[in-house]
């Protein structure tokens, strides 16, 4: 039996899929061209990215060697800093490090309380650092003469801060919500010990502030531990953190505290000055 | 048969320490006599003299060590927890070492202990007790650290300044008293930095030298962290010397502006000169005549009377070359040891790789490897693979829906 129906039937339908198949191909070459026309254009705003792509796994071995450490200068005077913020002067430096910064919500605070100083966020994670990248690029172009003072970079923290900053030059460094590591082995992944609080007070001028903040208290008390033990570093008097506007940034502004929020736990902060 | 591998003299004395793998000597070269010979379970890493002549320590690859008296009687033996002792040195004022770990250093006191008087079998239990609880307590705590392997460990002469070397082409520069004050970090190794050495008499220069992707021999600037110059050996004409680490440097008490290196693997130590334009400048390639077969040198030492030792890998001799008149005055240290080591280094190797095969580090395997061209367990690089596991339908069930194709 042949039927000849279904067949001159069939190869319709193959041409017709074939037709609109070539028409969304041309409906895309056309946004594709109307997208770069759009992309240099002020007049028309940009979308921002989806967190929902960017996700990546929270646990990533610090203490291991990669090959984004080897990408860096070797001396900090030859870095160049005129990629990530164009209106950078000659005598002008970073004076604020958001170590583990995330999806970077301090960093967009910090840009509007502090217009004259530059911020940079460290992030060991690639997809979460090129979401804050494409971010700020979106919010670069959206509002003219804005967010030009903040950037982030992919490095890891425990290994490339030498090959970033100079001796006393940083004054303020955050530390929210860092990762607990609660097994015995892997104390020695966590960020504040005793031999690393020696290298950042290597970085901060004397009068610099260390701000941390937790959700989990035995981390609280193993940082604070450790931080009265060093004799650089003294606590912060009962006035200077009233006084402070940055205390209560620090624990709204980023994603991790909102979602700490949302949970109803308590938050417990730490914060100390260089001497 | 096994060489020396390290050499350490006391200051402004004519006694020596020579390692050869499990033993030891201790001689007078004045006098042409041996004080003492001491034999040990496991090979030795590294020695240290105090500076007035009146300690002595030892370091095993047993994560042990030890702290012996000017007699050569012990004071005190302890050991480690995580990794060999790599260098040590002596605290100027109070009783104490610092040593480095594979990547802390620990500030640990020695002292005669008391002895206790016992009256009664209470006392004997609360001692007891005492005892246990100091032991739990008396872990060590960490005085420095980096992230990666330190390779060396120096103090300057003035006793101000302590300066770490790690794989990973970082220099730390710390205050003496207070190591938790760091003074200046300096970078400029492209590889990890494998020999270091210290000015005897100034306080402004030292030398540090590369790995085999540097190749190169740089002085700094101690204040500043800067670069003062680089010799690189790509430079020279001879390729045997491109690509290759610098093992160890040295510079002459009684003119500091000499100093020699050698590099891994080539037969011929270097002189080089500081000028007075602070550049680095070499000055001779010194052949050594009567050259062992198949053979490396391992060590290379300058004496107080400005003498050159040298040491190899194989053979028990060590040869002595006179400053400035290298290849004419040359004597031998032969007579003076009495030779009746006899174990071969790889067979020990092996067995300490099967009983301790976690804790093998990396590093000493893939110079193995290099060497060798295989590893340690077969020559013919075969692994050995688990038979597969045959799951059964209530293990299936358990593990889901992935597992088990009725579903």
């Amino acid at each position: 039996m042949i039927n000849s129906e279904t067949n001159t039937e069939e190869i319709k339908e193959k041409e017709i899929e074939k037709e609109q198949e070539k028409e969304s191909q041309k409906e895309n070459e056309e946004e594709k061209e109307i997208q770069k026309e759009t992309e240099n254009d002020p007049n028309k705003k940009k979308k921002m990215p989806k967190m929902t792509l960017f996700r990546q796994k929270a646990h990533m071995n610090p203490l291991s060697l990669r090959q984004m450490d080897f990408n860096l200068s070797i001396r900090p005077q030859d870095m160049n800093w005129n990629d990530s913020y164009p209106n950078m002067g000659k005598g002008e430096h970073i004076d604020f490090a958001d170590i583990g910064c995330g999806y970077g919500g301090l960093l967009f605070k910090l840009s509007e309380m502090f217009p004259d100083n530059y911020s940079i966020g460290l992030e060991i994670r690639g997809k979460v650092c090129n979401y804050v990248k494409e971010k700020i690029d979106v919010l670069r172009h959206n509002e003219k003469g804005k967010y030009l003072n903040i950037s982030a970079l992919q490095t890891n923290a425990m290994r490339t801060l030498p090959h970033l900053f100079v001796k006393s030059q940083l004054s303020k460094i955050f530390f929210l919500f860092p990762d607990p590591e609660f097994k015995k082995r892997k104390i020695k992944w966590r960020i504040i010990s005793q031999e690393l609080l020696a290298e950042y007070a290597y970085f901060m001028k004397s009068g610099g502030i260390i701000y941390t903040i937790t959700d989990v208290y035995k981390l609280h008390s193993w940082m604070k531990g450790h931080l009265e033990e060093h004799p650089l570093f003294t606590e912060l008097t009962k006035e200077e953190y009233q006084n402070d506007p940055l205390i209560k940034v620090i624990s709204t502004e980023s994603e991790e505290a909102k979602r700490v929020e949302k949970n109803g736990g308590t938050k417990f902060l730490a914060c100390f000055k260089r001497k | 048969m096994i060489g020396c591998n390290n050499i350490v003299f006391q200051k402004n004395s004519p006694i020596v320490a020579l390692s050869f793998g499990k033993q030891l000597r201790v001689l007078d070269y004045s006098t042409k006599k041996e004080i003492k010979s001491f034999e040990y379970d496991n090979s030795v890493s590294q020695m240290a003299f105090d500076q007035d002549g009146n300690y002595f320590a030892v370091g095993l690859h047993n994560k042990k060590f030890f702290v012996y008296d000017s007699n050569f009687e012990t004071i005190h033996s302890d050991a480690l927890k995580k990794g060999n002792p790599g260098s040590i040195i002596f605290h100027p004022t109070e009783k104490s070492i610092l040593i480095t770990d594979n990547v802390y250093s620990y500030k640990i006191p020695f002292d005669k202990p008391k002895e206790m008087e016992i009256e009664n079998e209470k006392q004997n239990k609360e001692n007891e007790k005492q005892k246990k609880k100091q032991k739990d307590t008396n872990e060590h705590k960490a005085v420095l650290g980096h992230t990666a392997i330190i390779t060396k460990a120096l103090m300057t002469f003035d006793k101000k300044f302590y300066i770490t070397c790690d794989i990973a082409r970082r220099i730390r520069v710390s205050n003496f008293p207070e190591i938790y004050d760091i003074h200046v970090f300096c970078l400029g190794h492209i590889d990890s930095v494998t020999s270091m050495d210290i000015h005897p008499t100034s306080n402004e220069q030292f030398l540090t030298g590369g790995g085999t992707t540097d190749n190169s021999i740089i002085l700094w600037n101690l204040q500043n962290g800067e670069i003062i110059n680089q010799y690189k050996f790509s430079t020279n004409t001879n390729e045997q010397y491109h690509k290759k680490a610098v093992l160890e440097l040295s510079y002459c008490p009684k003119d500091p502006k000499y100093f020699v290196a050698i590099l891994k693997s080539v037969p011929t130590p270097f002189l080089f000169q500081i000028n007075s334009k602070k550049e680095i400048e070499l000055v001779k390639v010194i052949n050594i005549p009567d050259f062992p077969q198949d053979d490396e040198i391992s060590n290379v030492r300058f004496d107080q009377n400005s003498n050159l030792w040298v040491s190899f890998q194989k053979t028990q001799t060590i040869k002595i070359l006179k400053f400035q008149n290298w290849e004419e005055n040359l004597t031998e240290l032969k007579n003076y040891i009495k030779t009746n080591i006899e174990y071969t280094f790889e067979q020990e190797f092996i067995t300490k790789y099967f009983k301790r095969k976690e804790r093998f580090s990396r590093v000493i395997l893939s110079s193995f490897i290099a060497e060798n061209n295989h590893t340690p367990n077969n020559s013919n690089n075969e692994r050995k693979r688990r038979p597969k596991k045959k799951w059964n339908n209530k293990q299936r069930q358990k593990k889901g829906r992935k597992n088990n194709p009725k579903n």
